[in-house]
């Protein structure tokens, strides 16, 4: 799906009243009491609940990929949530920025709150962890996810190769160019559809989990949203607006 | 202006001793110290040893002008791995912790690599954002860090005016350039990097371009009145501007016979430089 910036944001403001409110209100960042961290976007439970955004960070290994995610939910104008553990409350959009996903509660957690409807987008860190972890976050997030992953490809061993082309293209939610960033980690998944391709691999996917969705990267888009790439922008936009779509969805069905 | 010379030409084969001997005796006023590039200057060197390198200086009549390294072209502030980054943080930390001990007052640093792999874009980001975290660090310290234009093997910041937005855009007294009137090739004219970033400039190193012999290659570089820098304009430039600090020669190209006549002869240039008979 493709949509004009001017397009989203267009639709942003016709989101539920209380993302407005919230995003309206420029509350000053504070601790929340689950150790999170709340931002001006942030609302309390109530009629607009199920559009509640949460930034996660589960050992996240990637700094600029987490406020790469973090400044973009900010400029759209959508409320969310930082928080380092997991939610008990109710989430229509989920964003794992560059996740170690190496504990069993976290895997659970994001498969219930994706059961229930709401939108994951899961970044793996794989690329920047140990063998060990590696392996570790392959076996739950298999387990727990129904995606698998190959051992992470650098991609610029043989930097200075004229057939060096550092992009990964995606077709879900929008078609985009984006750069790789050094190392991808090479997807499958059961029932899954491929969203991102470098080369012939496929470095991300999406798939449905219950009533909900998982959209999982094997290649970080986060650092490209923080130094302003245009498509990473548009592509991350168009989700945000898949995942309200999905809520909706999902709401009707209940 | 007063003239240094580093520690990395110093012979290989010689002590350190014996180097500063050589530059003593070539009539330079001070030396600078590559942390990483000698032997008796690494990353595991303790602080007491520091201060016995810095004793051997004193002893030697100079004293330390900077204190420079090369780690970050391994371990470039820009890189995307954050282990990486975080080792070339730890790398400008030892430099400003030592400088402090040598009695020097200013560092280089390689700040920033663009390569195929890791786009400019990034690289500007992540380099503007580790001087903000190193330069308030530096200044506790009294230490100046000073970027360096290494303009055509970093591919990054290739012209004064893009220097300068950088500059401003970290926004650190204490963060400034080290020129480098030899790297500016075909890219510019050093003079013109003086007159826009004088009072910015921390440290200059002073070599010598062969700009029509290509952009990077070994080649490029050559000793102090050889290439094709107009040191008249250069020196013009600093007049204007008003500096008066460290020159500190940097030859890349070696003599292949007689290694010592190299330090005369390149300090015997930039008396040159400095008293304006060109």
């Amino acid at each position: 799906m493709g949509i004009s910036r001017r397009s989203f944001l267009d639709y942003a403001t016709r989101l539920p009243a209380a993302f407005a409110i919230a995003a309206s209100s420029g509350a000053v960042p504070r601790f929340s009491e689950a150790g999170g961290f709340l931002h001006a976007g942030h609302y309390r439970a109530g009629v607009a609940s199920a559009q509640r955004c949460l930034l996660l960070n589960f050992s996240c290994v990637l700094d600029e990929s987490f406020e790469g995610y973090r400044t973009s939910l900010q400029a759209a104008g959508l409320p969310f949530e930082i928080t380092r553990r997991e939610s008990s409350e109710a989430a229509s959009f989920i964003v794992v920025p560059a996740a170690a996903l190496t504990e069993l509660c976290h895997a659970g957690w994001l498969r219930n709150r994706i059961a229930a409807g709401a939108t994951a987008l899961v970044e793996s860190a794989g690329a920047f962890l140990s063998a060990s972890e590696f392996r570790l976050q392959n076996s739950l997030v298999s387990s727990r996810l129904g995606v698998s992953a190959l051992a992470p490809v650098r991609l610029w061993e043989n930097a200075g190769r004229l057939s060096n082309i550092p992009y990964v293209d995606f077709t879900w939610p929008a078609a985009a160019t984006i750069r790789d960033f050094s190392r991808v980690v090479p997807l499958s998944g059961v029932a899954a559809q491929p969203i991102a391709t470098q080369g012939t691999r496929v470095v991300g996917l999406k798939r449905r989990l219950g009533a909900g969705m998982l959209v999982y990267l094997g290649s970080p888009v986060g650092p490209h949203l923080l130094t302003g790439d245009h498509e990473a922008q548009r592509w991350f936009e168009n989700l945000c607006l898949e995942a309200n779509r999905g809520q909706i969805e999902a709401n009707k069905s209940l | 202006m007063k003239k240094s010379i580093g520690d990395n030409e110093i012979p290989h084969g010689w002590s350190f001793e014996r180097g500063l001997e050589l530059i003593k005796q070539a009539r330079f006023d001070g030396v600078e110290l590559w942390l990483g590039d000698v032997p008796w200057f690494q990353m595991s060197t303790t602080d007491a040893e520091v201060l016995a390198l810095r004793q051997k200086v004193i002893n030697a009549g100079l004293v330390v002008s900077n204190v420079s390294t090369g780690l970050h072209w391994k371990y470039p502030l820009s890189a995307r791995e954050p282990e990486v980054r975080r080792q070339g943080i730890r790398i400008v930390e030892r430099q400003v912790e030592t400088a402090k001990l040598l009695g020097a007052d200013a560092i280089l640093v390689v700040a920033g690599l663009v390569t195929e792999e890791v786009p400019y874009q990034e690289v500007y980001r992540r380099t503007v954002e580790a001087m903000q975290e190193l330069g308030p660090k530096a200044a506790r310290a009294g230490v100046k860090i000073g970027c360096e234009n290494c303009c055509s093997e970093q591919k990054f910041l290739l012209s004064p005016g893009e220097f300068l937005q950088f500059l401003k855009d970290v926004n650190e007294p204490a963060v400034g350039l080290h020129l480098d009137v030899g790297n500016i090739h075909d890219t510019g004219f050093a003079e013109q990097w003086v007159e826009i970033l004088g009072p910015r400039i921390t440290r200059i190193h002073l070599k010598d371009a062969m700009k029509k012999r290509g952009h990077c290659c070994d080649p490029v570089y050559t000793n102090i009145f050889l290439g094709d820098n107009n040191w008249a304009a250069i020196r013009a430039a600093l007049v204007k501007v008003g500096y008066d600090g460290w020159l500190v020669a940097e030859m890349e190209r070696r003599y292949r016979f007689a290694p010592d006549q190299q330090f005369y002869d390149t300090s015997a240039a930039m008396d040159r430089v400095i008293t304006g008979r060109l």
